[in-house]
């Protein structure tokens, strides 16, 4: 039983068969826990994080989040979309271009390269980040994920480290990731992966 | 690449990558969010017995569960026990007796202490407490000049802190503060052991059982993974649940454990 619970706990952590989809390395949790397409959209020029398990060694070329029921429609002013990798003290590894016109479909993966590749200094906790501002008139995405994390403030995901989080310090993102970002706890888990 | 980390070297580290900090090990992933605010996997009186799996060498000292949205009303006995996977009791909390449990709180206590099942005074200033079936001998854990801390015994006099004058395979022996011939009820008491023998080095790695006890009114949610019915139907269990036994104060021997499809998320510091 034990053995068995503990490779259950990884397989959120883990690549394999069954929880990641084919093309991903390793995802932030098993894709059958995906529960909601409809988690709130991202805060315009406000970065989420999502935790995710990734080995030393490990070759990162992109990172890939699914979204929810809702896609992406730029519009107006200064629109602004890029993912990145952190560490787990929450300092930036790499980031993609910043895209201004970028189109991402309601359910769809959505994929972008890190500008240059990230090989993984240890085993252990990283975070995605994602940063979508659709523009002055645009309309945000939903993401796909685990909704509603039950008991608010008691939940565990809650606790150091987050497991999901967004930087309510650095707001007004545009083109660039922040070098270090200030992490507040989400109540939505969205899911992403990297390969 | 990902499929060697799943080698018998790896698999108690691999666990490890979300743990809060300062956590040990969990009994489950954090990465199962959607936990359910549930009090159906607890009832009062009732041990709830929450698989761990712990790696040799892992020194425990202390447990956290999680709780959910529905405070504990009226408790009067609460505490948290370590059994390994034979449900032999390894360590148990001091008895929080009407301490609340808040909602959407992570209480963390000391497994520091045995739990006792009697207590007796025979014309006698000395106590003789009578410890259950332990997984480690108790004249391992407890020699003669240990100072150990007796709590919550309904004689006063059976507690405090006191130098052991006596051990046995099943026995404590102390002098406490009068002469009498008396003998205690349940609740009984639980003993503090001495400094430097309180926290527990598992040996093999494997299944234990970090477990709850809550005597309320009304008993508190936990956080649970509420999935487990069907794998409960094999043993060891995931999750289980002493209906057998009423308690309060401590944990006892030998329980008899049923499944229980609600696993409540905790850790071991």
């Amino acid at each position: 039983m034990s053995y068995l619970t503990g490779l259950a706990t990884d397989i959120g952590g883990l690549a394999n068969a069954l929880g990641v989809p084919s093309n991903a390395h390793y995802a932030a949790y098993s894709k059958d826990r995906i529960s909601s397409q409809a988690l709130t959209a991202p805060v315009k020029g406000q970065a989420i994080f999502t935790a995710i398990y990734i080995p030393s060694g490990q070759v990162v070329t992109n990172i890939c989040w699914l979204a929810g029921s809702t896609g992406l429609t730029t519009s107006g002013t200064a629109p602004h979309f890029w993912m990145a990798l952190y560490n787990s003290s929450v300092g930036v590894l790499g980031q993609s271009t910043d895209v201004t016109n970028a189109t991402w479909s309601a359910g769809a993966i959505k994929s972008s390269a890190l500008s240059a590749a990230f090989t993984t200094t240890y085993s252990g906790l990283y975070y995605c980040s994602l940063m979508v501002d659709s523009g002055s008139t645009g309309t945000q995405p939903t993401l796909s994920g685990i909704s509603a994390i039950s008991a608010g403030v008691g939940s565990p995901t809650n606790m150091t480290p987050l497991l999901c989080a967004r930087d309510s310090t650095n707001t007004g993102l545009t083109d660039t990731a922040a070098p270090t970002a200030t992490l507040t706890a989400n109540t939505n888990y969205a899911y992403c992966y990297v390969n | 690449m990902s499929y060697t980390t799943f080698g018998t070297p790896d698999v108690h580290q691999l666990p490890q990558w979300d743990l809060p900090t300062g956590a040990l090990a969990q009994t489950f992933s954090r990465t199962f969010s959607a936990l359910t605010n549930t009090t159906s996997g607890l009832a009062t009186q009732n041990e709830q017995f929450n698989s761990i799996y712990l790696p040799t060498g892992l020194v425990v000292t202390s447990s956290t569960l999680a709780f959910g949205g529905t405070p504990a009303t009226n408790p009067t006995n609460w505490w948290y026990c370590l059994r390994d996977a034979s449900n032999t009791i390894i360590r148990q909390s001091t008895d929080q007796l009407t301490t609340a449990i808040s909602a959407n709180t992570r209480p963390t206590l000391a497994l520091d202490s045995v739990p006792t099942t009697a207590g007796a005074r025979v014309a006698s200033t000395t106590v003789t407490l009578t410890v259950p079936t332990l997984k480690e001998a108790l004249t391992s854990l407890v020699a003669v000049g240990d100072s150990v801390a007796v709590s919550n015994a309904n004689i006063v006099a059976y507690n405090g802190t006191f130098t052991v004058t006596a051990v046995t395979a099943t026995t404590i022996a102390y002098v406490s503060g009068g002469s009498a011939t008396d003998s205690l009820a349940a609740p009984f008491p639980t003993v503090q052991l001495a400094s430097g023998k309180r926290t527990y080095a598992v040996v093999a790695s494997g299944a234990f059982y970090l477990d709850l006890m809550v005597k309320a009114g009304t008993v508190p949610s936990t956080l649970a993974n509420t999935g487990n019915a069907t794998a409960n139907a094999y043993a060891p269990l995931i999750a289980g649940r002493d209906s057998t036994n009423t308690l309060t104060g401590t944990a006892v021997a030998g329980p008899t454990v049923g499944g229980n499809a609600n696993h409540a998320w905790g850790y071991v510091s």
